[in-house]
């Protein structure tokens, strides 16, 4: 049974996946796009790209106020989202799945890393969910759905931490790991996970705002 | 008390823009902007959050169609309130978002309803009405200017203040306190000016450099205003305009 369950999820509903997932985020980009000329319809064209550009390389960068500002939160969010770009993409069980299903591979890192960068993301996830909990100004801002969605990345991270440290039954917790992969596939053009493609669109924004007054915002 | 709910939809689908919608759908309240607002600088309540600002008006598009009176004075009192629209939180989010931009969305929605708190609408009628937001007119306008080049020319002898002087490189333009309440501004202003030797005209109807018509989101009065300085500027045929403040 639960291997019916492992085979399809590593199988027809991969494609099924990557595929809402990629058409979610290009429907955005377009969306976006398309509402953007028409209210700018007629008006001269005045984006900076220049601007806009800085602008993303300043936050991908700790190259900004707010590192300086909120250090520890910066390190949290650079301590999540690095391990999961590079344990995500550069995993060797990812990679050899890639591999399988879509004939496409790729360099890999070793074992070791990928268990420490997990941790790390895991820590940084704890102390993101720790301070919205516990801040005094943040707790009456944060909604039930904030915490879902960090709840949400947590979840393959820990199965697959534990599947990859053998603990519980390995199928099971393998299982478990891809389905909540899914699921953050699934969700992510339709929630704050958006900001994965939108992040680059609203610093360019910004960037080309601000620098219409030779100003950075950052 | 009641309001319109087809203004409201309307107002609120012509706002919903491309960046509004992004904007509103990826900040993640994490809070990093609180660290750019002098309004939280000084009274660290979560309401002075910057990204709590953008709350109401999120709240309106999520209940779109069920929308409450209690929920538009909210966002009137928030977004009115607590916001001067400085940009410096959008400085401070990882993002990038412009939370002025929906704070003035958020106005504009209100304003639409009628629900400028009273003191702007009163300032935001005098512009529409004097030109000006103090309703000062042009006779006192012109008044307080000689009054004050005479002032400036015991000390200054050479000193002049051109009114519709066409041809001339900038165009001034005042805070209109600075015209009615505090004179001794605008001496300074035209001493500075004349010593600096810079080749400037001041104009009998355009010379108010607020635009209370941008800050209370109103955007069809904030078009006019701007409107009114526009034209003077090209009828007077100046490259630049001035402003004050």
């Amino acid at each position: 049974m639960i291997r019916a369950v492992y085979d399809f999820a590593t199988g027809p509903m991969l494609w099924f996946s990557s595929a809402f997932f990629l058409c979610g985020l290009a429907y955005r980009l377009v969306r976006y796009r398309v509402l953007m000329s028409k209210a700018r319809q007629g008006l001269p064209a005045d984006f900076r790209p220049g601007w806009a550009l800085a602008s993303i390389v300043h936050f991908l960068l700790p190259l900004n106020r707010t590192a300086r500002s909120s250090p520890w939160s910066t390190l949290a969010g650079f301590g999540l989202h690095i391990p999961l770009l590079v344990v995500g993409l550069f995993f060797s069980a990812h990679v050899v799945m890639v591999e399988q299903r879509f004939g496409l591979s790729w360099p890999t890192i070793p074992d070791a890393w990928a268990d420490g960068l997990t941790v790390l993301a895991l820590a940084s996830l704890a102390f993101l969910a720790g301070k919205r909990l516990l801040h005094p100004s943040l707790k009456g801002l944060t909604e039930g759905k904030d915490l879902a969605v960090l709840g949400l990345v947590a979840l393959p991270l820990l199965t697959g931490f534990a599947a990859h440290q053998q603990w519980g039954e390995s199928l099971l917790m393998l299982t478990l790991h891809v389905l909540s992969a899914h699921a953050v596939l699934i969700v992510a053009p339709f929630t704050k996970l958006t900001h994965m493609a939108l992040f680059f669109v609203s610093r360019a924004a910004t960037g080309s705002d601000f620098g219409k007054r030779e100003v950075g915002p950052w | 008390m009641n309001f319109d709910a087809d203004i409201l939809d309307r107002t609120m689908k012509e706002k919903a823009g491309a960046r509004l919608e992004m904007w509103l759908s990826i900040c993640s309240r994490c809070g990093m902007c609180a660290e750019g607002c002098h309004y939280y600088a000084s009274d660290p309540r979560p309401e002075h959050v910057p990204s709590y600002r953008i709350k109401p008006l999120l709240d309106l598009y999520r209940r779109r169609g069920k929308v409450t009176m209690e929920m538009l004075e909210t966002l009137r009192d928030v977004c009115y309130g607590t916001c001067t629209m400085c940009q410096r939180c959008t400085m401070y989010c990882p993002h990038g978002i412009g939370i002025a931009a929906l704070v003035h969305a958020a106005r504009g929605v209100a304003a639409a309803m009628g629900m400028t708190p009273s003191g702007l609408a009163s300032g935001l009628q005098n512009a529409l009405e004097f030109g000006n937001n103090l309703a000062v007119t042009e006779e006192n306008f012109v008044d307080t200017v000689e009054w004050q080049l005479e002032e400036l020319q015991q000390e200054m002898p050479d000193a002049e203040a051109p009114m519709d002087r066409e041809g001339a490189e900038y165009l001034l333009t005042f805070h209109p306190r600075d015209i009615k309440f505090y004179p001794q501004n605008l001496y300074n202003y035209l001493k500075l000016y004349n010593a600096a030797g810079v080749d400037f005209t001041l104009s009998t109807r355009a010379w108010d450099s607020t635009n209370l018509g941008l800050f209370a989101g109103d955007v069809p009065a904030a078009s006019r205003l701007a409107g009114n300085v526009i034209a003077a500027a090209e009828a007077l045929k100046v490259r630049a305009v001035i402003t004050a403040e």
